[in-house]
């Protein structure tokens, strides 16, 4: 099973998760289907007597968990805090690859992420941000074949560190009570060394970027 | 407005599904940029060469102008078991004794790099009994090989940087006992003196822009290395050594005048017994101990046997005059006529042709070989000497004993 795959369907088990856990608490799934228990009418239209007024039921949390959230992004994972309702700051890890004309170049990304959230409305709620993180890139499945006396052939080559930073806005949709999808595109700067020959690249790229997080408090 | 056109003429800005794929999109770009900017020289990372394009005519200066030199040898001479396949190098022919090439000068061929010169040592407190050296005029070709007994200082010293190792890899030259690959890129001219004496081989040429084609098998071969040496040089002085590629027998040229003029270390004949065949279970290289059935270098319509270590009593080259029509007695035919799963014998062996045609071998009077390919693809073959002391059509019927010996493609 691919890493992708894996990720995909750990993405489709913490919804699932996340769905029971939503169904056990006040069945917010069968609200948001307008699933009703019908309402029993008495027979005749004189009101009950009147007696003392019932204390109120003790209304529900108007605002669902968003304290802390798990989640997992495009071949990686994340957990984020929030600072309050409208201030968050999250760790994750990503996971990528590429083709070169050498081998596989496998990417590990290890970012900070602060978030401004805006009021949510009808489970929408818009973000934006700024992140900054720590990237190792190495090589695997070297060929050179074609050319044996390519660099590539020197043990270490394709080793590459640096940096990425941008900044991103996006949306933010609750699919349960505790599950949220985000979806964020933005301008990041990559900037990478590679450390057999010293060579360095800057690129500016739009990065799209994906996650379902789980609120656990 | 600089600005402006500069802005459009950016290219738009790359799009990525996640950051971990951005990521490794830009590490790709840098491994190729550093790809491209830098090579291996052994283990010394080094500026790239300039690409070749495709120019052909990257020698421009003789590389030995003593009057000594005779000729270029056709690539494909074979030599068991070293050179149990065609080889894949050109000779120098010299017509002078050996004291005389003691003071024979190797030039450069070209403008470009020394990109390693390895001295092989007889005795590792002793100076270098010859060293081998690598030329690359650009990224794509290189020349290795080229030998010489004393290296000019200035490969001696390099400008640059250079690191050398030593081990005790012989490059299986007897009586070598250590060898210290000194790897650099030090830039030269055509005509600059590499080292003085020892010349022997002229070449192979490698050159990654090409591979060799018609191996029944490719996967067993290096298919971009074995080119002519002759063909890189300009057009006057490619034209001045075509006319003298052939052997030598000391004292006159015996030009091949048969295609191609510069040989070929590609002899395989799809459908018949012609070409490179590999003993089962053994790698390759070595040649030995395979086995290789051929024309000759020099001569290309005698027939060779080129035998490694493994058909028993016959080890070696040996020669024959090939019938090149088919005539029903299956005997001495030509090995593209040997198109079928029969038995074909062959007798009268030559002394290898070196300094000219060869007489009769005596070693091998009254001695027969058989062969016969045994499978319908024609991919495995069968050999054997059999000594019944008398000649293939009086020795008929034949057939194989337990001694023969199979091959592959």
């Amino acid at each position: 099973m691919s890493a992708r795959r894996a990720v995909r369907l750990g993405i489709v088990a913490a919804a699932l998760a996340a769905a029971s856990v939503g169904h056990a608490e006040n069945s917010s799934l069968d609200s948001l289907l307008n699933l009703h228990v019908p309402e029993t009418h008495q027979d005749t239209l004189t009101p009950p007597a009147t007696g003392p007024l019932a204390k109120p039921a003790e209304p529900a949390s108007p605002t669902p968990p968003q304290r802390f959230s798990i989640g997992i992004n495009d071949l990686g994972g994340q957990l984020r805090f929030h600072l309050n309702p409208r201030w968050a700051l999250e760790g994750r890890f990503l996971t990528g690859s590429a083709s070169s004309d050498v081998g596989t170049v496998h990417a590990n990304v290890f970012g900070v992420r602060g978030y401004r959230f805006f009021e949510e409305r009808r489970r929408f709620r818009f973000y934006a941000g700024l992140e900054g993180a720590y990237v190792r890139t190495s090589l695997q499945s070297v060929n050179t074949v074609n050319n044996p006396n390519s660099v590539a052939t020197i043990s270490g080559f394709g080793d590459t560190s640096g940096y990425a930073m941008g900044g991103f806005g996006g949306i933010e949709f609750r699919l349960f009570k505790r599950v949220a999808l985000d979806l964020d595109i933005g301008p990041y700067m990559i900037g990478l060394k590679e450390k057999v020959t010293g060579v360095s690249d800057g690129t500016l790229d739009f990065v799209a970027n994906t996650a379902i997080n789980v609120y656990l408090f | 407005m600089a600005a402006l056109l500069a802005f459009l003429h950016t290219p738009a800005l790359a799009f990525h599904l996640g950051l971990g794929n951005a990521a490794a999109a830009q590490g790709a770009k840098v491994v190729n940029k550093a790809n491209s900017e830098y090579m291996a020289e052994g283990n010394l990372v080094v500026p790239a060469l300039p690409s070749c394009g495709s120019n052909m005519a990257l020698f421009n200066s003789a590389p030995v102008t003593d009057p000594a030199f005779v000729s270029f040898q056709p690539v494909g001479h074979v030599f068991p078991p070293g050179h149990t396949f065609p080889a894949d190098h050109s000779y120098f022919n010299f017509n002078a004794s050996s004291t005389t090439l003691a003071n024979v000068n190797m030039y450069s061929p070209g403008d470009g790099w020394v990109t390693q010169v390895t001295a092989y040592y007889d005795n590792v407190h002793g100076n270098p009994s010859f060293y081998n050296i690598t030329f690359s005029p650009c990224a794509e070709v290189r020349i290795i090989n080229l030998s010489v007994n004393t290296l000019a200082p200035a490969l001696l010293h390099p400008t640059g940087p250079s690191a050398t190792s030593c081990s005790s890899d012989t490059g299986n030259n007897a009586g070598v006992v250590e060898s210290c690959v000194t790897n650099m890129e030090n830039p030269v001219k055509g005509g600059d003196l590499f080292g003085t004496g020892g010349l022997v081989d002229f070449g192979p040429i490698i050159d990654t822009r090409f591979q060799i084609s018609g191996f029944i098998n490719p996967a067993r071969h290096v298919l971009n290395r074995g080119f002519c040496p002759i063909d890189y040089f300009t057009p006057s002085l490619k034209a001045t050594y075509y006319n003298t590629i052939g052997g030598n027998n000391g004292a006159t040229l015996i030009k091949r005048t048969l295609a191609p003029l510069c040989g070929t270390i590609m002899q395989d004949l799809s459908g018949t017994v012609q070409g490179d065949w590999f003993f089962p279970g053994a790698s390759y290289p070595p040649d030995n101990p395979h086995l290789a059935l051929i024309h000759h270098n020099v001569d290309p319509s005698t027939g060779t046997f080129s035998v490694g270590s493994s058909i028993p009593g016959f080890a070696g080259s040996h020669d024959f005059y090939p019938k090149t029509t088919v005539d029903s007695t299956r005997i001495n035919y030509d090995f593209s006529l040997v198109t079928d799963n029969q038995i074909y014998c062959y007798d009268t062996l030559l002394i290898d042709f070196v300094y000219g045609a060869g007489s009769a071998d005596s070693t091998y009077t009254g001695h027969i070989v058989l062969l016969q390919m045994t499978d319908a693809s024609l991919g495995t073959l069968k050999i054997e000497l059999q000594n019944p002391g008398t000649s293939c059509a009086s020795a008929a019927p034949w057939s194989f004993t337990p001694a023969a010996v199979t091959f592959q493609r």
